[in-house]
C-alpha cells in the first residue's frame, strides 16, 4: 500500500490543480490570470511534493524502535523468531517466535510451505506471546517455508524461513547383546536396510561371540577399546553383557565425546524411576524413553524389550517412529572441522555482514568466496579458533559460500523480508544513519508552498 | 409562429436537462455497481441497482415542469428579461405587450447558449465516477497483494490446452451394456468414463493435417483415420484402464488429457435378520425370517439364498444344498432391494438336532458376485438334555436342581398330554403346582446370585415359623437373648454381602445363572397362567442353558509333579568352548531413498526458476527423474498428479507460468511417503565450549 501512497498524493495534486485552475480560470476579474495560474501551479507542486517527502521520512522513521508509549498504537508484528537453517534429513524444523498482536481480534500464525499450511497457531487479541511451530520440510536442499500473520482473511505479514535440509548422514551402530535376540536382530536389520553402519556383538558362550557386520568392514569386537568406540556413534548394549573392564572404558570414553549409550531394560526395569529427560511418553503421559547426560554423554532408557511386535504386527512406522528418536538423540553430534556462520542472524541486502568461521584444526587457507568475491579472513584477537572477514552482499537470496572444499548455502533476506527483525540488528548503525540524513528537503517545499499561497492571497487582497 | 418555436426551444431544453439527469444518475450508478463489484465481487452490482432505483424513482417522481425551466431560464438570462412564461400562456390570452414581447424574446431564446453550470450534474458525475475508478484501482492492488502474499490460488480443475489447428471435438462415449446407461456426447478432451465403455473421437480440424494420432500413457498410439474431406477424423477404443493421453497433429502435441475410469463396485449385502448364530428352542415356531438389504451402482442381476442343512450327527452326518429364491423378484435389475424370504424349516424336513447354514449370493449386472457371510441356524436337541452322560463322570454342583429343571418339564408335558383327562379345575391348580416348584427352583439358584428371597425358602429362621407354627414355647425366645443386640441384628439383617457368596462365581457364570432365572421367571408366569404349553419353551431353554452352565463349571486341575535335579550356577558355561567358532555375518546392503531424488526436486523447484537455474545441468537431471516419477504416478491417478506433471512438463520444456513450479511441487509432495529417520544432531564445533566442559569440574570444585 504505501509504495502506491505517492501515486495517490499525485493524483490528488492534479485534481485539486485543475480544480484551482478552472476557479481561476472562471473567475470574473481576469487579472493577472497567467502569474495566478503559474502560483497555483506552484502552490499545489510544493504540496504534493511536501506530502511526499513527509510520507518516505515517515518509512525511515519506521525503521527507528517504537518506544514503549507508542507500542500500544503500533502494528502487530514479530517481535522475535528463530528456526534452525540448517537441518538433518527428516528432520524437524522448530519455529519459535514471539508475537505481538497489539489488534483487538485474533491474529492466526501459518507456517507453510507451496500453498499448504503446514503448522499453526492463534495469537489472542492484545496479547504478547511465544509460540513453537514444527514441520518436516519436503524438500532436500535449499527451500523457503513461509510464516504469515493472517487476520481473518487478511494477510498482514508474509516472511520467509530459509532451510537447507542436509542430505542424510548415515550412522554407526555398535549392538552389544548378552545373547541373541529378536530385539537387536530387527532393529539391526532395519537400520541396515536404511544403508546405516551396523556391527553386533552377541554372547554365544562364555568367551565366544557371533558377530554380525552390516554396510562396514570387519573390525574385532572382542573388546570395547577407546579405537573401537571411535569408529560408532551409538551404543547399544544389554547391561550384563559388559564387562567390568569395558564399564570402565565406557564410562571414561563418554567423560570426553558425546557419544550415546542405549541400555536395553531388564525385565524388571520401570522407567519413570529413571531420572532424566523425557524423550517419549506413553499413552498414559508416563515417560516410556528417558535420557541423562553422563559428562559429554549420553545414557538412554527404556521399558519396552519387544518393539518387534510392532514391525510384526505391520506398525511399522510407530517402530520406525520409536527408535529414530531414540537414536536421533542418543547419536554423536556431527561435527563439522569448519563451519561458516553468518551475522546477524537476519542477514540482509546491501548491509554489513559479519562472516565467522570456526575452526578446530589448522587452518589452511584465508579466503571466502561468494561467488567471484573472495573474502579475506582475519583471525579473532581472542579465540584462536575463530576467523572473521566482512561482506556486503549485493543480491538477496540463497548465496553459496564456499571455503576450500565445504560449500554452505546462506540465505540473504531482501530489505522487505522480517524489516521488524533486520531493525533490531544495530539500533546503532541506524541512529548513526539518521543523524548522517541532514534536515529532510521537504521543508523548501514547505516555504514554497507558503509563499503561493501568500501570493494567491495578497493578490486578492489588492 | 414565434410562439411554436419559443415552446419547442423551451421544450427542449426541459428535454435536455431530464436526459442528463438520467445519464448522470446511470453513470453514477454504473460507478457504485464498480466499486460494489471490487468490494464483494458480483453480489456488490445489486448496490449499482439499488441507487439506480432509488435515485431514478425520486428524479421521476419530481421532474422539473415546464414552468420551472422558464423560472430558471429567467433567472440564469437576464437578457430574456423575466418574459420566458409568457411563452407557456395560450397565444389567445396573450395581450398586446405579450405578444410584442414574446416576438422580442423568442430569437433570444432560440440564440441562447446554455452556460456550463446546466451540466453541472454530469461534470460531478464525471468527477465521481474518476474517483470510483481511483478507488477501485486502490482496492485492486491492496487485494492483488493479499493474493500474492497468501497462497496463490492454483487451478484445481483441470486445464485444456487444445491445438490450434483443431476447430473442436466430439467425444462419443458408448457405457458398456451393463451400466444400463446411455451414449453421450461431450465437447472437451477429458474423459470420465466407466469401465469398459467404447470411447469415440471424432476430431473436426481447420486445414486438412497429414495425420492425428492419440498417444495414450501406455504408450499405445491409435491413428486417427479421416473421412473424404479430410478434416473430420475418427477413432474408437475401448478404455480399460485409468491414464491420460494427448492428440498429436502431425508433429504438434497436445496437452495432456486426463482419462478417469469409474470402477464398478461389486453389490453390497446387509443382512438385518437372523442374527449370525440363531437357536430356535423346543417349542418355538421353526421358521427363519431373512431379511438384507441389497445394493449395486448399477443394477442387480440375481440373488439368492443357499443353504445347506446339517443332520444326524458324529460320522453318520449328512448334507443338503438347496437355493432358495427371495420373495421380491429382479425384474428391471434395481440398484436397491430390501429382500426378505421366510424359511420354515419342518417344510425342509429338519428335526431337532438339525442345522441350517445359509448364506446369501448376489450377482450385478456385469457378473461380479458376492457372497455374504454363513448364519447359522440350529434346532437343538431336546433328548440330549436329558441324557446324564455329561453328569456321571464330572463333578456336579447341584444336581438335584438340574434333576428339578428336568422333572418340571416332564410333569408339565404329562400335564398337557393330560389335559383332555383332567377338568379344568385340576388343569389349573395342577399348573399352579408347577408354577410353584419353578418358583422355588428359581429362588434356590437365586441364592447364588444374592439375590433376595422373598419368601425366605431354605432359610432356617422362617422355615423354623412354619413347622413349629403355635409352638409357644420357643428356643429363640430365650431371656438371656432379651436386648442382645447381635443376635436380634443377626435376625433381621440380610446377609446377602456376604463375601463369599459374592465371589462364589465369576461374572461370565453369574450372568448365564442370570438368564436362566429369567427364563424360569417366564415359564413361572406361564404356568401361573394356566398356559402349560406356552411354558413349555421357556422350561427348555432354561434347562439347556443350566446344562451349559454345568459344562462351564467344571474345572480339571491337573496333579503334575515332577522334580528337577537343582542347576549349579557355577558351572554354567564352563565347558570346553575351544572348538566352537562362531557366526559372522556379513552383509552390505544399498540404500537408495526412492525420495531423495523428489524432495531434491521440490527444492529446485523453489523460489524462482529461472531458466539459467535449468541449464544447469544436475538441476535439469533432477527435475527429469522427479518428471518420471510424476508421470508413472499420473498415469495411475491422473485426477489427483496430471496437473503437476504437466506443469512440470512445461518447466523441463522452459516454458511455464508462474504457478507452474508450485504446482509441481504439490504434486511432488503428494507422491512422498511418510518417513523417519534416525539422524544425528547438528553442532557447532567449538573449542570453547569443550575447554569450558572440560574445566567446569576444576571451577565448581575448587
Amino acid at each position: 500500500m504505501s509504495q502506491y501512497r505517492t501515486y495517490i498524493i499525485a493524483a490528488v495534486g492534479a485534481l485539486l490543480l485543475l480544480w484551482l485552475l478552472w476557479q481561476e480560470y472562471r473567475r470574473t476579474n481576469k487579472r493577472f490570470l497567467t502569474g495566478r495560474i503559474l502560483v497555483s501551479i506552484l502552490a499545489v507542486v510544493s504540496l504534493a511534493m511536501l506530502g511526499i517527502s513527509l510520507h518516505s521520512a515517515e518509512k525511515e522513521e519506521e525503521q527507528t524502535p517504537v518506544p514503549p508509549s507508542a507500542a500500544i498504537v503500533a502494528p502487530p508484528r514479530f517481535l522475535a523468531c528463530n528456526w534452525e537453517r540448517h537441518l538433518g534429513y527428516l528432520q524437524p524444523v522448530h519455529f519459535t517466535g514471539r508475537y505481538h498482536n497489539t489488534t483487538s481480534s485474533t491474529i492466526r500464525i501459518h507456517l507453510s510451505f507451496a500453498g499448504e499450511t503446514l503448522d499453526s497457531i492463534t495469537i489472542p487479541a492484545s496479547k504478547d506471546t511465544t509460540f513453537r511451530l514444527q514441520t518436516v520440510p519436503p524438500f532436500l536442499g535449499t527451500g523457503l517455508l513461509k510464516v504469515m500473520a493472517l487476520a481473518g482473511k487478511d494477510t498482514l505479514s508474509t516472511a520467509p524461513v530459509p532451510v537447507e535440509v542436509a542430505p542424510v548422514q548415515p550412522l554407526r551402530v555398535l549392538f552389544v547383546a548378552a545373547s541373541p535376540d529378536v530385539e537387536n536382530r530387527f532393529l539391526a536389520d532395519w537400520l541396515s536396510s536404511q544403508g546405516m553402519a551396523v556391527a553386533m556383538r552377541s554372547q554365544v558362550a562364555a568367551r565366544q561371540y557371533s558377530t554380525r557386520f552390516d554396510n562396514m568392514s570387519n573390525v574385532s569386537l572382542d573388546a570395547l577399546t577407546t579405537g573401537l568406540l571411535d569408529k560408532f556413534d551409538v551404543v547399544v548394549a544389554d547391561r550384563q553383557a559388559l564387562t567390568a573392564t569395558e564399564k570402565a572404558t565406557l564410562t571414561e570414553y563418554m567423560q570426553h565425546h558425546d557419544i550415546g549409550l542405549l541400555l536395553h531394560p531388564d525385565s524388571n526395569t520401570v522407567v519413570p524411576q529413571i531420572a532424566g529427560e523425557v524423550l517419549l511418553k506413553d499413552s498414559m503421559g508416563k515417560p516410556s524413553a528417558v535420557m541423562h547426560h553422563r559428562s559429554m554423554g549420553k545414557v538412554l532408557e527404556w521399558g519396552n524389550n519387544s518393539t518387534y511386535t510392532w514391525q510384526l504386527s505391520g506398525d511399522s512406522m510407530r517402530y520406525r517412529r520409536f527408535w529414530s528418536t531414540l537414536l536421533s538423540a542418543a547419536a554423536r553430534s556431527m561435527e563439522p572441522k569448519t563451519t561458516i556462520t553468518l551475522a546477524p542472524a537476519f542477514a540482509a541486502v546491501n548491509n554489513e555482514v559479519t562472516i565467522t568461521l570456526r575452526n578446530t584444526g589448522p587452518l589452511l587457507d584465508t579466503v571466502v568466496n561468494v561467488g567471484e568475491t573472495r573474502l579475506p579472513l582475519a583471525q579473532h584477537p581472542l579465540l584462536p579458533a575463530e576467523w572473521r572477514t566482512t561482506w556486503w552482499p549485493g543480491k538477496n537470496g540463497w548465496q553459496l559460500l564456499k571455503y576450500q572444499n565445504i560449500a554452505i548455502n546462506e540465505y540473504i533476506f531482501g530489505p522487505d523480508e522480517w524489516p521488524e527483525l533486520q531493525r533490531k540488528r544495530s539500533v546503532v548503525a541506524d541512529k548513526a544513519a539518521e543523524s548522517s540524513l541532514a534536515a529532510p528537503a521537504s521543508w523548501w517545499w514547505a516555504i514554497a508552498f507558503l509563499a503561493a499561497c501568500i501570493i494567491l492571497w495578497i493578490e486578492k487582497k489588492l | 409562429m414565434d410562439k411554436q418555436r419559443g415552446r419547442q426551444r423551451i421544450e427542449m431544453i426541459r428535454g435536455r436537462w431530464i436526459s442528463f439527469r438520467i445519464m448522470a444518475i446511470e453513470l453514477q450508478s454504473a460507478t457504485v455497481a464498480l466499486i460494489g463489484y471490487f468490494l464483494w465481487g458480483m453480489p456488490g452490482l445489486w448496490a449499482g441497482l439499488a441507487y439506480m432505483l432509488l435515485f431514478g424513482a425520486y428524479f421521476l417522481r419530481k421532474l422539473p415542469t415546464k414552468a420551472e425551466v422558464t423560472i430558471w431560464l429567467n433567472q440564469e438570462f437576464p437578457e430574456l428579461e423575466d418574459s420566458t412564461g409568457i411563452l407557456l400562456k395560450q397565444e389567445a390570452d396573450w395581450n398586446l405587450l405579450e405578444q410584442l414581447q414574446a416576438a422580442k424574446i423568442t430569437p433570444r431564446l432560440e440564440l441562447l447558449k446554455l452556460p456550463l453550470s446546466f451540466y453541472k450534474s454530469v461534470w460531478y458525475t464525471i468527477l465521481f465516477g474518476i474517483i470510483g475508478i481511483i478507488l477501485c484501482v486502490v482496492i485492486q492492488i491492496r487485494r492483488g497483494n493479499d493474493i500474492v502474499s497468501t497462497a496463490p490460488t492454483f487451478p484445481t480443475t483441470l486445464t485444456e490446452k487444445v491445438i490450434p489447428g483443431i476447430q473442436k471435438v466430439n467425444i462419443t462415449i458408448v457405457p458398456p451394456a451393463y451400466t444400463g446407461l446411455a451414449t453421450r456426447s461431450q465437447a472437451s478432451f477429458h474423459i470420465t468414463t466407466e469401465d469398459s465403455s467404447e470411447v469415440r473421437w471424432e476430431i473436426h480440424t481447420h486445414a486438412v493435417p497429414g495425420s492425428i494420432i492419440l498417444q495414450f500413457s501406455d504408450s499405445t498410439q491409435l491413428r486417427m483415420i479421416p473421412d473424404s474431406s479430410g478434416t473430420t477424423w475418427h477413432v474408437a477404443k475401448r478404455i480399460t484402464h485409468t491414464g491420460f493421453y494427448q492428440v498429436k497433429m502431425d508433429s504438434i502435441l497436445s496437452g495432456f488429457y486426463q482419462l478417469q475410469l469409474i470402477p464398478d463396485q461389486p453389490p453390497l449385502i446387509k443382512v438385518s435378520s437372523p442374527a449370525p448364530n440363531t437357536t430356535i428352542d423346543f417349542g418355538r415356531p421353526p421358521l427363519v425370517n431373512i431379511h438384507a438389504q441389497l445394493s449395486d451402482d448399477y443394477g442387480l442381476k440375481s440373488a439368492a439364498i443357499v443353504a445347506t442343512i446339517a443332520s444326524g450327527s458324529g460320522e453318520a452326518v449328512k448334507f443338503k444344498e438347496q437355493q432358495f429364491a427371495f420373495d421380491q423378484g429382479l425384474p428391471d435389475h434395481p440398484k436397491l432391494l430390501n429382500a426378505s424370504k421366510t424359511l420354515n424349516l419342518a417344510n425342509l424336513g429338519m428335526k431337532p438336532r438339525d442345522e441350517l447354514y445359509f448364506h446369501i449370493a448376489v450377482t450385478d449386472t456385469r457378473q461380479q458376485q458376492t457372497l455374504s457371510d454363513v448364519y447359522i441356524v440350529t434346532l437343538p436337541d431336546t433328548a440330549a438334555l436329558f441324557s446324564l452322560d455329561g453328569m456321571v463322570n464330572a463333578v456336579n454342583i447341584k444336581p438335584e436342581y438340574f434333576r428339578s429343571q428336568r422333572q418340571i418339564i416332564l410333569e408339565t408335558e404329562a400335564l398337557i398330554h393330560d389335559k383332555d383327562s383332567l377338568g379344568t379345575t385340576r388343569f389349573n391348580s395342577k399348573s399352579n403346582e408347577l408354577g410353584t416348584d419353578q418358583k422355588l427352583l428359581r429362588l434356590r439358584y437365586g441364592k447364588f446370585l444374592g439375590e433376595e428371597s422373598e419368601s425366605n425358602v431354605g432359610d432356617p429362621r422362617v422355615e423354623d415359623h412354619d413347622h413349629d407354627h403355635g409352638d409357644h414355647d420357643h428356643q429363640t425366645e430365650n431371656g438371656a437373648d432379651f436386648g442382645n443386640a447381635a443376635k436380634i441384628l443377626d435376625e433381621f439383617t440380610d446377609k446377602h454381602d456376604n463375601a463369599e457368596d459374592a465371589t462364589f462365581f465369576d461374572p461370565e457364570i453369574k450372568k448365564q445363572l442370570k438368564a436362566t432365572l429369567t427364563e424360569m421367571w417366564k415359564a413361572e408366569l406361564q404356568l401361573r397362567l394356566y398356559k402349560p404349553q406356552e411354558a413349555l419353551p421357556y422350561e427348555y431353554k432354561a434347562l439347556r442353558l443350566l446344562k451349559d452352565l454345568q459344562q462351564k463349571s467344571r474345572a480339571f486341575v491337573p496333579k503334575t509333579g515332577t522334580k528337577t535335579t537343582p542347576l549349579k550356577p557355577e558351572k554354567r558355561l564352563t565347558g570346553e568352548q575351544d572348538k566352537i567358532s562362531p557366526a559372522v555375518m556379513k552383509q552390505i546392503r544399498d540404500y537408495n531413498d526412492p525420495d531423495a531424488v523428489i524432495r531434491a526436486g521440490i527444492a529446485v523447484l523453489d523460489g524462482h526458476v529461472s531458466p539459467e537455474q535449468l541449464t544447469n545441468n544436475n538441476n535439469a537431471t533432477v527435475l527429469r527423474q522427479s518428471l518420471a516419477r510424476l508421470t508413472t504416478a499420473a498415469s495411475r491417478e491422473p485426477g489427483k498428479y496430471l496437473n503437476a506433471m504437466a506443469a512440470l512438463q512445461r518447466i523441463v520444456q522452459g516454458q511455464f507460468k508462474h504457478t507452474d513450479p508450485v504446482l509441481a511441487q504439490q504434486g511432488l509432495w503428494k507422491l512422498l511417503s511418510p518417513a523417519v529417520m534416525p539422524q544425528p544432531a547438528q553442532q557447532q564445533p567449538g573449542l570453547l565450549q569443550d575447554y569450558y566442559f572440560r574445566n567446569i569440574k576444576k571451577t565448581a570444585n575448587p
